[in-house]
């Protein structure tokens, strides 16, 4: 298989290209930093909860990245809305990879982490 | 003479590399080691291993002679005396040493001021910062012009009376830029400030005399000029090492010690706490002996042509911005760049999987790649055993990412 079907499947091309849910939330209930100590690159994730405080209703993210990251924040931000906050806490980093679903190397690990450390930091500070 | 292929042949790595050509274009994140520093080093771990100083048998003495023989080499490398030379972990453990001594040893006042370029690696700035910091000091800073350059008209009213240290490199590791340190210290001697110079960038690359730089300290590590890893030295004026306490004890830098405080030897001893890198030592003088032999002159001349040669081609690439230090003269063989659309993990990537090895990201200089207007950039350097194939390579590479990122 040729490396640019390796790590840049269309799948994520596509996402690195045309990003979900990318944009600012002016009524999020919190939000989140996360910084690539590598290269500079920051994300911020804003997460609205519904009423009850229980549900994701709505996640965005900004900022800027490699297709790595951004792809990557698409798939998560996608994967988010809907789910119970409860179970987004039990979430380990390991899903970013599962998301992505092509082979991260040890250089870019920070590349693919950056959207879950956002969103962990969302959380802590949130601290509910 | 400089014959690329015989410099290359000195490089084991080169030969290691199996079905692609390896293109190392990576040498400012570390160089390259040539057979005669693996062997130096190879003989003292099989013929005369052992502590240094203070061993009466043979094998010490080897040791001893090989150790200090080795502090001789570098310092005459730069134009020091032998009791100048500190051998220190490298660039970083030297400047944290460094800024301790200074904490202790200097009248660091609530006010006065530390000046550093906005070029710094984190390694000279951070440690600075910090002092500057814990002393409730000023932290001022050189800028650069729109050519990336230091803006040196500002330097005359940037340093005042209260200026005690001033921070500079010799070399950026971003842009390549060699600097005019010694018209930067002709005017810090006027006040009074110590000056501080990183040569890490430099070093290996242009000839380096710390009479010419009129510094106080300077520091370099070995692995960036053919060297091996966990080694490095700073240089220390004889003068101001009389006159700063250590900031790193133990073993082998007292001539007395009782229950309450200790006497310390001289420099550069009192600064060599432990046992040494006795074989790191013996590496990068080896390193020095391997880089006069084949000349500084001519592996400038080298870099110089292929670094012309790198911007004259990626200039030719649509969308690709070169941040590099253009009169290549004054350019140790860096060039850093970003490609529209691309990110620079990305370009990087795809370079590696063509076996051309550069580094993208912030070079561990934030504040300067932020003034360049870029979160971060690719960064080739080029040294003595690269070629025009390497650059070809490089080039051919970059316009496949940019063509792969476009689409
Ligand atoms: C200009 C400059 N200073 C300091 C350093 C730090 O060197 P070391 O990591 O060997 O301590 C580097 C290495 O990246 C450098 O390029």
């Amino acid at each position: 298989m040729s490396f640019e079907e390796e790590l840049y499947r269309e799948n994520i091309m596509e996402h690195y290209r045309h990003p979900h849910n990318r944009g600012a939330l002016s009524d999020a209930t919190f939000k989140g930093v996360g910084k690539n100590a590598n290269c500079g690159d920051n994300l911020i994730f804003s997460v609205r909860l519904d009423k009850t405080g229980e549900i994701v209703e709505e996640v965005t993210f900004q900022g800027d990245g490699c297709a790595i990251s951004l792809a990557g924040a698409s798939l998560f931000t996608d994967k988010l809305k809907g789910m119970k906050l409860s179970e987004v806490k039990l979430m380990a980093p390991g899903i970013m990879y599962s998301l992505l679903g092509v082979p991260i190397s040890h250089t870019r690990t920070r590349c693919a982490l950056l959207p879950y450390e956002a969103l962990s930091d969302g959380i802590t500070k949130y601290g509910k | 003479m400089f014959d690329i292929k015989k410099i290359k042949a000195d490089f084991p790595i080169f030969k290691a590399s199996k079905e692609a050509t390896l293109h190392y274009l990576d040498s400012a994140a570390s160089s390259q080691t040539p057979e005669c520093v693996i062997s130096a080093m190879d003989e003292y771990y099989r013929n005369f291993r052992s502590n240094v100083h203070r061993g009466a048998y043979a094998l010490s003495e080897k040791a001893s002679e090989s150790y200090e023989g080795a502090r001789a080499t570098v310092a005459g490398f730069v134009g020091a005396n032998q009791n100048e030379i500190v051998f220190t972990a490298g660039a970083t453990a030297s400047v944290n040493m460094l800024a301790y001594s200074f904490e202790q040893s200097l009248d660091l006042k609530e006010g006065d001021e530390i000046v550093v370029s906005i070029m710094e690696h984190h390694a000279m700035l951070l440690p600075l910062q910090e002092l500057a910091r814990r002393k409730k000091l000023n932290l001022k800073y050189i800028n650069v012009d729109e050519n990336y350059r230091l803006d040196y008209k500002s330097v005359e009213s940037l340093i005042t009376e209260r200026t005690k240290i001033v921070g500079i490199t010799l070399a950026s590791n971003v842009t390549g830029a060699i600097n005019d340190v010694s018209y930067i210290s002709q005017i810090v001697r006027k006040m009074g400030a110590l000056v501080v110079v990183d040569a890490t960038a430099a070093m290996g690359h242009i000839p380096v005399s710390v009479k010419e730089l009129d510094c106080d300290a300077m520091f370099f590590s070995g692995h960036k000029m053919c060297g091996p890893t966990g080694i490095g030295a700073l240089y220390i004026n004889g003068e101001l090492g009389e006159k700063l306490n250590p900031s790193f004890f133990g073993g082998g830098i007292v001539t007395d010690v009782d229950l309450e405080k200790a006497e310390f030897v001289s420099a550069p001893e009192k600064f060599e706490a432990g046992t040494p890198n006795i074989s790191g030592a013996i590496g990068i003088a080896e390193a020095v002996k391997y880089l006069t032999e084949v000349g500084l002159e001519n592996i400038k001349k080298h870099t110089e042509e292929l670094t012309s040669y790198t911007i004259e081609k990626l200039k030719e690439i649509d969308g690709v911005k070169i941040f590099a230090e253009q009169d290549v003269e004054k350019n140790v063989g860096i060039v850093s760049f970003t490609v529209e659309g691309a990110h620079p993990h990305d370009v990087i990537e795809f370079l590696g999987r063509d076996n051309v090895a550069v580094r993208g990201g912030h070079h561990c200089a934030l504040p300067f790649v932020k003034t360049l207007g870029v979160p971060a950039t690719v960064r080739a350097s080029i040294y003595l055993y690269n070629t025009k194939e390497d650059i070809d390579a490089l080039v051919s590479s970059v316009k496949k990412a940019q063509e792969f990122f476009k689409k």
